[in-house]
């Protein structure tokens, strides 16, 4: 690389380094970026691993206690104090989410529902006995809840709730206002990825204006995605991170994909930490199903694997009823075709299984007549998403 | 005697059984049976004509 020690004198001189893609971390599976010896990594974690081989993600003791630090900041900016019963939604396992926010609220000093996801009317009965204060949940999730304590005949006056953390998904103005109407608090968003450390990486004041980024532990930049050109402040691009303080395993100019802007100026809660806006989208057709990462070229992947099927098809994402739903369709063709209802009903039924092997969510699949998809000049529009999520 | 049926797949929308049969209307073809096996998705039209195409 021709770049030593002594190159970098000043934060500019950030522009001299390359950039860290998922691919790099995926080429060096599973423990290729650990900097220590693997007996000093105490705790793994994994991104979900849909696109391929998973990024393992390794800490050392002192990388838990800089995770701990930064959960609890974020903690602390949304109003929790040890007094707070959390009831943490996230899953525990090697998904980041569940043990970040465990760590955080452990380190605050308050009581941890360690619940993980599911179970909803157990979730219900629970932060009903146990007095929840704050729920921590995706926003899918959290609309989801709301809708079963309707059914329960629980109403918000009937909780403890001081406050919900949500996180793991992109959600609209919207979606916030409406959790917010329905349990009757505060909801602040939550932002972090495996790669750099988890959840905690940024997280929401009680202004709601945008998320503190822990500018201490993590350096943040904005890119253009085509060009990698760096951009300034209040200029929308892609999010670039490098890890200041990590031990077990230091990522320098991480390209996270996703959209944002920095925002400098002071924030009327006090603190000076540079703020990123929510995230807006994606610089890859990277697509957030049940906020499991999905992209198009899986789906592709299970198609061609079945004989006589045209790659033709098209993903529509919809949210009918608070949770997303896939619907892939799929083009029939002459080698595909049977004049057999049952037949056919097979075809569409092993199409479904193969992509499910894939992404690891249920779709379904919609057979079309052949040549009935659009066909468009160049890039084929192969993804709607029409939950109205950017 | 062995007789040529015509199965077509067809989705179960609006339409699309007229957009069939008048392809061969405008053809001058007529049809002499016609059955459908339908599901909520899709259906799968077979045909016998006096004349299919090809013999």
């Amino acid at each position: 690389m021709g770049i030593s020690p002594e190159d970098i004198q000043t934060l500019e001189d950030i522009n001299k380094l390359p950039f860290t893609t998922k691919d790099d971390l995926r080429e060096v599976y599973p423990f290729g970026m650990f900097t220590v010896p693997r007996k000093d990594i105490i705790e793994v974690h994994t991104s979900s691993g849909t696109a391929g081989k998973p990024v393992v993600s390794g800490y050392t003791l002192e990388d838990i206690e800089l995770w701990s630090e930064v959960m609890a900041r974020g903690l602390t900016m949304m109003g929790i104090t040890e007094d707070n019963i959390i009831q943490n939604t996230h899953g525990y396992g090697l998904f980041t989410g569940g043990f970040g926010v465990h760590y955080g609220a452990q380190k605050i000093g308050a009581t941890v529902i360690p619940i993980s996801t599911g179970q909803t009317r157990r979730q219900i009965e629970i932060m009903k006995d146990f007095g929840t204060t704050v729920m921590i949940f995706t926003p899918s999730y959290g609309l989801y809840l709301s809708e079963v304590a309707q059914e329960e005949g629980l109403s918000s006056e009937d909780t403890d709730l001081k406050a919900i953390g949500f996180g793991a998904e992109m959600w609209t103005a919207q979606m916030r206002k409406e959790i917010e109407k329905r349990f009757g608090v505060q909801a602040f968003n939550i932002y972090g990825l495996t790669e750099i450390m988890g959840p905690g990486v940024a997280i929401e004041c009680n202004q709601q204006s945008g998320l503190h980024i822990c500018e201490d532990h993590f350096y943040p930049e904005i890119i253009n995605p085509q060009t990698t050109e760096s951009l300034g402040a209040d200029k929308t691009g892609e999010l670039v991170l490098t890890t200041l303080s990590r031990v077990g395993m230091p990522i320098i100019r991480f390209r996270t994909k996703d959209i944002t802007a920095l925002r400098y100026e002071p924030c009327d809660c006090g603190r000076n930490m540079v703020k990123m806006d929510r995230i807006t989208g994606r610089s890859d057709d990277m697509l957030k199903v049940r906020g499991v990462a999905v992209f198009p070229s899986q789906i592709e992947k299970a198609l061609l694997k079945i004989d006589g099927l045209q790659p033709h098809y098209q993903i529509i994402v919809t949210r009918p009823h608070l949770l997303d739903e896939i619907e892939v369709k799929v083009e029939t063709s002459q080698e595909l075709f049977s004049d057999e209802v049952k037949e056919m009903v097979r075809i569409k039924k092993k199409i479904e299984s193969y992509i499910e092997n894939e992404i690891g969510l249920r779709v379904n699949v919609t057979l079309v007549e052949p040549k009935s998809l659009p066909r468009s000049e160049g890039k084929a529009v192969r993804v709607i998403d029409q939950r109205n999520i950017h | 005697m062995k007789i040529k049926q015509i199965s077509v797949f067809l989705e179960n929308k609006k339409g699309r059984l007229w957009k069939a049969l008048n392809t061969l209307a405008e053809n001058g073809i007529n049809i002499r049976a016609l059955s459908i096996a339908d599901t909520s998705e899709f259906g799968i039209l077979r045909l016998i004509v006096p004349e299919p195409p090809n013999g």
